[in-house]
């Protein structure tokens, strides 16, 4: 086996590791952990390509120098990083907090005779998106409750990063 | 490393070609098919720079700049697609959990009546209803919102979703 199918075949098998633990435990997860215990999982399984490519350079599985293993092993910690990041922000991230999600999934049980605005907004409302953003800002420490008060207590997290470059092209778009 | 290098190149350059293709456009919305297309030309670019290397002897296959990473290469670049995309969407796209974020931060404490308010006044539902209304997910019939194939196709995958994750609906 070369060492391009070592590294990303290296990356994929963490991915499916995580996928395995995610589809398992994530269903106990509540959503004010679940932030924090995705991130925490993606992180530690980040620990896995450097080491299946840690075994693999032990048995010389390829042969290659140190600084090839190296620069792969990198490789493979990226694609499994970025396969992590894709399936959560295009997959599990839009089931979990997509608003057009809930709103079809509300007007289905609706059936073929649908469903009016008003038994629509009764079950899905502005008060339903503040509760469960709540849970999950609160969960996820970004803002503290304090009699009736809530505060922002952590300003920088990784959806202002991306904020930050959307306000960066949005700038260079003019729009 | 070479091969890293090009999908770096062809990425950075599509992103920049998407970006100039925007700043140009008269089209309102977000053109996120034209960087979809953008990236398969550029994609086209890269697997024949692979085939080019790997079939000339340019490079010592055991040096480090020389290792063919070209599949490890391809699937970066795939995974980069979707990543911009995610970032590009929201210079138009506005999230209920920003919203209340920067409701606090706005007036520094802020009580649940004025979260409700802020998220009120953005009407995200209205507009998420107009959108999936304007997709032809959904359609107004006889005063009711009714699911199209197309949404029901949608629910269905939720539903399946729903089943392998194990989880009550979000939002």
């Amino acid at each position: 086996m070369s060492m391009d199918l070592l590294t990303a075949a290296s990356g994929i098998l963490s991915f499916s590791i995580f996928l395995i633990i995610h589809l398992v435990s994530f269903r106990w997860v509540r959503s004010e952990h679940l932030l924090k215990a995705l991130l925490g999982t993606v992180l530690a399984l980040m620990v896995f390509p450097i080491i299946v490519m840690g075994i693999l350079f032990f048995f010389n599985a390829v042969d290659a120098g140190i600084l090839t293993w190296a620069c792969a092993t990198v490789l493979a910690v990226l694609v499994f990083g970025l396969l992590c990041f894709v399936y959560i922000i295009c997959i599990f991230g839009p089931y979990e907090t997509s608003v057009r999600m809930r709103l079809v999934r509300e007007i289905a049980k609706g059936g073929m005779e649908g469903i009016l605005p008003e038994e629509l907004l009764a079950r899905y409302n502005a008060k339903t998106i503040v509760d469960i953003r709540l849970q999950r800002l609160l969960g996820a420490g970004d803002i503290v409750e304090k009699n009736g008060k809530y505060r922002v207590l952590r300003d920088q997290n990784v959806f202002y990063v991306f904020d930050a470059i959307a306000g960066v092209i949005k700038k260079w778009i003019g729009r | 490393m070479i091969y890293l290098s090009l999908v770096l190149f062809l990425f950075i350059a599509t992103v920049f070609a998407h970006l100039t293709f925007c700043r140009r456009t008269s089209k309102s919305g977000l053109q996120a098919k034209a960087f979809v297309l953008m990236a398969m030309m550029a994609f086209g670019v890269y697997a024949g720079g692979v085939l080019i290397l790997q079939h000339t002897a340019a490079l010592d296959k055991h040096s480090l700049w020389g290792v063919p990473f070209g599949f490890t290469g391809a699937i970066i670049f795939i995974l980069l697609i979707p990543v911009y995309l995610s970032i590009y969407v929201l210079t138009q796209l506005s999230s209920p959990s920003k919203k209340i974020l920067m409701t606090i931060s706005l007036v520094g404490e802020a009580s649940y009546n004025d979260m409700v308010s802020a998220i009120q006044k953005e009407d995200f539902i209205t507009s998420r209803l107009n959108d999936l209304l304007a997709s032809q997910c959904l359609t107004s019939r006889n005063g009711r919102y009714v699911l199209t194939t197309d949404g029901q196709k949608i629910a269905a995958i939720l539903n399946l979703m729903q089943f392998i994750l194990g989880r009550k609906a979000g939002g």
